[in-house]
């Protein structure tokens, strides 16, 4: 008998297509996977088992019909618990909305389905999309499935950890300062935060509305670039969202990548970062470099002040909107989510504004300087090694070395949320614990399909985002 | 640092109704006195009158690399 989640989504899809499977084996195959991988993970927060049958059944009944709905007919996928579907509960990974039902449906939700996409259920995340890690005082932490005793990653941590187990073809996540790369990373799958504005916001649940971006995270660049395919462009919903045309970027992967130019950083750009992941880096360079991509030494701007503008949006942001449930039940966040919004009560509205305003310069300036005469920039994602749920559970055990550990989860994703700038993670070795390793590519804007022909060519020649956690 | 985490229990209590023990309001003095300080000093070197936030979203529709 054949076990079809070993084949990825693209391939998942054109077997549903090519009649050799049915949606519902698809569906039927993920359900035994998440039994066997739930219990190893905590991965989905809510099971919909009778309604995706349901699901694929209607698709299977629509296909012998003739009818294919689009590029995701019958794909059992399932999302982070934030984007809302009128009718049924969204957590948010929170106490707070544990029982909140949603007024309206995201704007993602109604593209995937629209697709033919078949949603099994929600899946585990940081409280509100607030922490880097994957812990959850509320529904159980997320494990990584490479090691339980290891963090996923954060927010968008059962995203991640669902797709690296195989339990599901592809999900989403969202990402306001690394939370679609960081767990993509450290899971071993790939994850895109798109162009600012890509992705419509309507109906997600917010972070921080400035720096809030919706994507992708799959097995492969291919499957990641059909999801975003299927989920980007304008919508009127979202003033946000931007009219810029979306590009075919599955006929786009194949594009030659010999010539292109990719910039790395100075060596004090990588200062404090691991020997294990200086060491992936440079061999996926030796990799592309035989791809016939060159390489450039580029000068990064200094990231701290990048870091603090994005703080000070976010803090402020998420300060308003969670006044009314601070002020009336504090005691049902986790103490490390209350903590972090709670400077944004007490920065003057002028440094907000301000650090807005600072923004476009802030762009401008990485546009002209680092990006200037290179096609991306290649960076990690992760600056260490996965560390462990106990040493960065700043909730159970409070101090110092967590707390540190947490504050340099973030270096190299975060200042691409206040520049807005597309960033795909993808895994590229392990550390010396067994645990993926992410390379991360970093564009110019709505430059997405150059990331994944990179990507997608080195995926071509390497076999890292092949291999699955057993 | 003691002036500043009485200034910030001040403001928490008089204009958001916050509550601070001591060693909260001295820990969020030190975080808001940092980013503030970092955005003043980067606004000094860059912003000027007519800097509009939505300028942003131009910026990214200008720059937009197919």
């Amino acid at each position: 008998m054949n076990d079809w989640t070993t084949l990825d989504l693209t391939a998942a899809a054109a077997a549903i297509v090519d009649g050799r499977v049915s949606s519902v084996e698809l569906t039927q195959a993920c359900l035994a996977r998440i039994e066997a991988w739930q219990p190893r993970t905590n991965a989905f927060i809510r099971l919909d088992r009778d309604a995706a049958l349901a699901t694929a059944r209607e698709r299977d009944l629509e296909r012998g019909a003739g009818r294919l709905r689009g590029k995701l007919h019958g794909v059992p996928l399932a999302h982070k618990d934030m984007f809302y579907r009128q009718g049924r509960v969204s957590t948010g990974g929170s106490a707070i909305r544990r029982d909140w039902i949603a007024d309206r449906t995201a704007t993602v939700n109604t593209r995937l389905d629209a697709a033919g996409a078949v949603d099994l259920g929600t899946l585990n995340m940081a409280e509100f999309a607030a922490g880097p890690t994957g812990h959850n005082v509320h529904f159980g932490d997320c494990c990584n499935p490479w090691d339980p005793a290891r963090v996923t990653g954060g927010s968008s941590s059962g995203s991640a950890a669902a797709v690296a187990a195989r339990m599901i073809f592809g999900a989403l996540g969202s990402d306001t300062g690394g939370s679609i790369r960081m767990p993509a990373a450290i899971c071993g799958v790939v994850g895109m935060k798109p162009t600012y504005g890509r992705v419509s916001r309507f109906g997600a649940l917010p972070r921080a509305w400035s720096l809030d971006h919706v994507g992708p995270l799959t097995r492969s660049v291919a499957d990641n670039a059909r999801l975003l395919q299927v989920i980007a462009g304008a919508d009127d919903n979202d003033a946000t969202a931007s009219g810029q045309a979306v590009p075919d970027y599955e006929a786009m992967l194949d594009r030659p990548v010999a010539g292109l130019r990719l910039g790395v950083p100075q060596d004090a750009g990588l200062d404090g970062v691991d020997g294990d992941v200086i060491a992936a880096l440079a061999q996926a360079r030796r990799d592309l470099t035989r791809l016939g991509v060159t390489f450039v030494d580029v000068r990064l701007p200094e990231l701290g002040a990048l870091f603090d503008s994005a703080e000070t949006i976010i803090k402020c942001e998420a300060a308003a909107m969670h006044r009314p449930w601070l002020e009336a039940r504090p005691q049902d966040y986790a103490n490390q989510v209350r903590w972090r919004m709670e400077a944004g009560f007490l920065i003057p509205a002028t440094q907000y504004i301000d650090a807005l305003r600072l923004r476009t310069h802030h762009t401008q300036e990485f546009i002209a300087g680092t990006l200037d005469g290179i096609d991306a920039l290649l960076l990690p994602t992760m600056p260490f090694a996965t560390p462990t749920r106990a040493e960065t559970d700043v909730e159970r055990r409070p101090g110092a070395t967590a707390l540190a550990i947490l504050s340099r989860f973030s270096r190299f994703t975060r200042p691409f949320n206040l520049l807005g700038l597309p960033a795909l993670s993808l895994p590229c070795g392990r550390d010396a614990n067994g645990l993926p390793i992410g390379l991360q590519l970093v564009g110019r804007p709505f430059a997405e399909a150059t990331l994944y022909a990179v990507g997608h060519a080195y995926q071509q020649a390497t076999d890292h985002h092949r291999q699955a956690p057993t | 640092m003691e002036d500043k985490a009485g200034l910030i229990a001040d403001m928490a209590d008089a204009l958001q109704g916050i509550r601070l023990t001591p060693a909260r309001a001295a820990d969020l003095a030190a975080e808001v006195g940092r980013l503030n300080g970092a955005v003043r000093g980067a606004a000094a070197d860059r912003l000027s009158f007519d800097d509009d936030p939505a300028a942003y979203a131009a910026l990214l529709a200008r720059s937009a690399t197919p």
